[in-house]
């Protein structure tokens, strides 16, 4: 199953990639303008710009991003699983959840950097923010729908509870937990490149915009490029995660690889 | 015979609702006992309490320490009890094989004897399957195994057969009797199918209604004949105990 499906997917992956390029080249030879230049022109300065270190504003922002992630993970995890644990916080806590879950939270952004000024904290609270709640609401509601014949099971066996963290709760939450993580990583980036744009001379954020004041719009294509490429690579990181820890979701799972 | 385990003065209760009211139970080792009683009468309830999976309200149950020659209150942490629920409880992110060792690997033991009973139960073929991918009596049968493989000092199920089939039902049925009589297990087993009881049980304990309590216990002296559901013996029983339920719960069944 699983070779067949990855080649699929590569298939799949290599045909987005020929059409998006097509259309790209084809919009510059339509526009002839150098705002847009074609692929033709960005792809040999790639080569360029990784000669000029694009890899240490990479580097940044691919570590604000982990830190962000990990955070999350860290604040939201145990809020999502004392949530599910006891009705009682879960109803103390849901009307602030759903309350400030719809908050566009970019637009918090003047707030943070008032708060805690231009610097990393604010730039990461910022992906925090963004990641958390999606974190906490699927932690909960995943762990709220594990059957509780499986803490039976435990229970018989003088399992503690932490025995039952480690074989029930977390095996259990993982799948949903990495489908919350693969929907707002991509929002995490889009922030990310926002708040690049203010007080730091490091990321991908600040690269493609400097680039852009300075109208090098060659340099500006490839940091987009660059930047594009880093969400897909984390977007598929996390989807073949994923696959991996989803096998037992499916009726048909015969467990081979 | 001096007994193996001992259920004193059992009382549960959920908040205001009395389950299980007085229940004591003398226990002989290597014996199976049926509890059968109305559907939501507490048996289930019963059964966790037994297996400490819920604390009761009041009593206590005791197991015979070989070693020191008296009575322990029974503890799922020391003792070793295998509860099989209705559903089986089986993990459905951990393979067949990781499923039937899970007992193990939270007592940290092992059984010499595994290959034998997953060959007993016929899930060689299954071990690198996900449960998600099994039918319903070869989920039972991985069940089973994961009890069995711990040599529970008792061995909880909860109406192990109404999910399943007729046809697969009876294999299931076979099959654990082919285990039990190798390694007879203290076996408590609930259900609310009379035959059910009479075929498996050799203690047959009837419960009243909630809040339950032990209206009479049957020694089924079909049991140890092992004679099928064929026999004039056994419909006999059936009917006998058949009545002594329609007393008891007061209703036509």
């Amino acid at each position: 199953m699983g070779d067949n499906h990855m080649k699929k997917r590569m298939i799949a992956f290599l045909y987005g990639l020929v059409i998006f390029h097509l259309f790209w080249l084809i919009a510059a030879l339509i526009m002839k303008q150098k705002a847009l230049p074609s692929p033709l022109e960005v792809y040999p300065v790639l080569k360029n710009v990784f000669a000029h270190g694009i890899e240490t504003h990479l580097f940044v922002s691919v570590i604000r991003i982990v830190e962000g992630l990990l955070i999350s993970l860290l604040l939201g995890l145990p809020i999502g699983l004392w949530m599910s644990g006891s009705p009682k916080i879960n109803k103390l806590l849901s009307p602030l959840l759903y309350l400030t879950y719809p908050i566009p939270k970019l637009a918090l952004l003047p707030i943070v950097f008032l708060l805690l000024g231009i610097g990393e904290t604010a730039k990461i609270t910022m992906i925090v923010l963004i990641i958390i709640f999606q974190i906490i609401i699927s932690t909960r509601d995943a762990a709220i729908n594990i059957p509780h014949e499986n803490y039976h099971v435990l229970s018989s066996l003088g399992a503690n509870k932490w025995k039952k963290l480690r074989w029930i709760t977390l095996p259990a939450i993982i799948p949903d937990l990495l489908t919350a993580i693969r929907i707002s990583t991509g929002t995490a980036i889009s922030v990310l490149f926002f708040t690049e744009t203010y007080g730091t001379n490091k990321g991908m954020g600040f690269y493609i915009v400097d680039s852009w004041m300075r109208i090098s719009y060659v340099e500006m294509y490839a940091g987009i490029l660059v930047l594009s490429f880093l969400g897909f690579l984390l977007f598929l990181l996390i989807d073949t995660l994923e696959e991996q820890c989803c096998k037992w979701k499916s009726k048909s799972g015969d467990g081979k690889e | 015979m001096t007994a193996f385990a001992q259920i004193k003065n059992l009382h549960i209760s959920f908040g205001d609702n009395q389950i299980i009211e007085d229940f004591n139970l003398s226990i002989n080792h290597g014996e199976i006992y049926s509890i059968i009683g109305p559907s939501g009468c507490g048996k289930s309830s019963l059964l966790k309490a037994i297996g400490g999976i819920i604390k009761p309200e009041q009593g206590e149950i005791l197991i015979r320490d070989e070693r020191q020659q008296n009575f322990t209150i029974l503890d799922p942490r020391y003792n070793s009890i295998g509860y099989i629920p209705q559903h089986y409880g089986l993990l459905d992110w951990l393979k067949v094989k990781d499923n039937i060792s899970i007992g193990e690997k939270i007592k940290g033991v092992s059984n010499p004897n595994r290959d034998e009973i997953i060959r007993i139960l016929g899930i060689e073929d299954l071990l690198n399957r996900f449960p998600k991918s099994l039918s319903g009596g070869q989920r039972q049968r991985v069940a089973l195994a994961r009890a069995w493989i711990l040599k529970p000092d008792l061995l909880l199920m909860d109406e192990p057969f109404s999910a399943l089939d007729t046809f697969t039902a009876e294999t299931s049925k076979r099959l654990f009797l082919n285990l039990w009589k190798r390694h007879k297990i203290t076996t408590f087993f609930v259900t609310h199918n009379i035959q059910e009881a009479v075929e498996m049980g050799k203690y047959i304990i009837i419960l009243s209604e909630r809040p339950a309590r032990i209206v009479e216990i049957i020694q089924n002296p079909l049991f140890e004949k092992g004679s099928g559901r064929t026999e004039d013996d056994f419909y006999t029983l059936a009917k006998e105990v058949r009545k002594k339920l329609q007393k008891a719960w007061e209703i036509i069944i």
